[in-house]
């Protein structure tokens, strides 16, 4: 019969076995973990998987990462700026005339502002540039160096020692006498390319600035403030204001007077003039005041059951 | 480690998978293991081992700890092996049969004379006679140098219920062979509560 005093004294016997020291009345234990131990010298024979695992390792497998995208930065998506394209050019396309036009002349517009207020159109500092730009004889002068690119590229005085004397082509801009220079005439050459024909030379600074006149839209407006270097935000700014107001007060007016809304001084007029003529998709609602910017999207989907 | 190398830098060179480091852990480890499966009674020890090495392997990077940790996780690894084993196969380990006399006794202390002509066929019948915890508790610490409360965590028990197991091993090894006579071993079935943890 085994008792408690026997359990603690095989504990402890076990225990100094584990150990490796010598037990007293452990002599069994000490050859049975012994031949414990010797049943346990061999290693396994490893099955195929382990085999080529401890062959090859992880190394090519997990460890590194591929030579390809190592050190790139993941991007979000690679289908991002194509679909970005494809959306907007979709969406140009599904847009109808006046849409585009509107877009078109913004576009534009934006541009020319932008332009004008860098500083980068040609002539914003000498009038007379613009005059002769409208010439257009001037577009086949250049010649020897007319097409030098350093030369516009270069800011006015940065070398004022040198290049004078080659042809003057670093001060083209700073002196009256550059103007039969070869490089007057290089922005000359991108002046129709931008805008249409220069329209207003007798126009000046301050009849411009009272705003767009009768029949100009105020795009146009804009773009020939632009070509004319007279083109500020706060110009702009008052002009869309004083716009905006008077086509309020029109529409007010007209409501008030209980009549269709007058016809709008047409911003870009070929469009409003080209939509009477065209077979009208479907019945305007009348009483309805048109400024010319509906996009005509009707989205009748047909799913009558048949049912009355 | 039995190679000479520091562990740390063998363990490292695991973790990023060179080959020559699963090789040093693989070598020094798997003597135990397979010895462990065995006398267990497991069917295929080696593929037991293999199962378990690749698990080790393959999971070294989510370890974390020294040499004695490493070797407790090795085992829990294999120990687990061997449950699903055990459950595929029916619950039953394999012990040996009866007929063969554990040692013929020289005379002296019976238990010890016998305990010391004990060979691999005695290992195997006298595990065999031991309920399945209790031959876990001793196989662990016995083969896998574990502490007390490494087995603990191994088998997912206390610490106490872990002495209480081994107490009773010894003291079933103990009267299997107390009164020195050839005797038979009793196969032992895994009881169902070690299967269901």
């Amino acid at each position: 019969m085994t008792v408690p005093a026997d359990d603690r004294t095989a504990e402890a016997a076990f225990e100094a076995v584990l150990a490796g020291r010598p037990a007293p009345g452990g002599t069994g234990l000490t050859a049975f973990t012994d031949a414990v131990r010797a049943c346990a010298t061999e290693p396994g024979r490893p099955n195929a998987a382990l085999a080529e695992l401890l062959a090859t390792g992880l190394l090519a497998t997990h460890s590194e990462p591929s030579p390809r995208t190592a050190g790139r930065p993941a991007r979000t998506s690679r289908k991002r700026p194509r679909m970005l394209v494809t959306v907007l050019v979709t969406k140009i396309a599904a847009a109808g005339v006046v849409a585009k036009t509107a877009v078109g002349a913004g576009a534009v517009a934006v541009a020319l502002t932008g332009a004008a207020t860098a500083g980068a159109l040609p002539g914003q500092d000498d009038p007379a540039a613009v005059e002769q730009s409208g010439d257009p004889a001037e577009l086949t002068e250049p010649e020897d160096g007319a097409t030098d690119v350093p030369a516009v590229d270069d800011p006015v005085g940065d070398d004022p020692a040198g290049g004078t004397d080659d042809g003057g082509a670093d001060d083209a801009g700073v002196d009256d006498e550059a103007a039969d220079a070869p490089i007057a005439e290089e922005p000359v050459a991108e002046e129709p390319v931008v805008e249409e024909p220069a329209t207003g030379p007798a126009l000046t600074e301050e009849e411009w600035a009272e705003g767009p006149a009768g029949d100009q839209g105020h795009g146009s407006w804009v773009s020939e403030g632009a070509r004319n270097g007279w083109v500020t935000g706060e110009r702009v700014s008052d002009a869309a204001h004083q716009r905006n107001a008077d086509r309020a007060a029109e529409r007010t007016a007209a409501r008030d007077a209980g009549a269709p809304a007058v016809e709008e001084p047409a911003e870009q007029p070929e469009p409003v003039e080209v939509a009477p003529a065209e077979p009208a998709p479907a019945p305007a609602p009348a009483g309805r005041a048109s400024n010319g910017g509906g996009n005509g999207n009707g989205n009748g989907n047909g799913n009558g059951n048949g049912k009355r | 480690m039995a190679t000479g190398l520091p562990f740390d830098d063998v363990l490292a060179a695991a973790r990023a998978g060179a080959p020559w480091a699963m090789e040093v852990l693989y070598r020094d480890l798997s003597p135990a293991v397979t010895g462990y499966l065995r006398l267990h009674g497991a069917a295929e020890p080696d593929d037991l081992a293999s199962e378990t090495f690749i698990g080790v392997l393959t999971g070294l990077r989510g370890f974390s700890g020294d040499e004695a940790a490493l070797r407790a996780w090795v085992f829990t690894i294999a120990h687990r092996r061997l449950v699903d084993d055990w459950r595929r196969r029916g619950c039953r380990p394999q012990v040996t049969d009866d007929d063969t006399v554990l040692a013929e006794r020289a005379g002296g202390d019976a238990e010890d004379d016998a305990l010391t002509r004990i060979g691999a066929a005695d290992v195997h019948r006298l595990c065999g006679s031991l309920p399945a915890d209790q031959r876990t508790v001793l196989l662990l610490r016995v083969l896998a140098d574990l502490t007390v409360e490494q087995v603990a965590e191994v088998l997912g028990r206390s610490p106490g219920a872990v002495k209480a197991l081994q107490r009773r091993g010894l003291r079933t090894l103990r009267a299997a062979l107390g009164d020195g006579s050839p005797r038979r071993v009793v196969p032992r079935a895994y009881p169902s509560a070690a299967l269901a943890r």
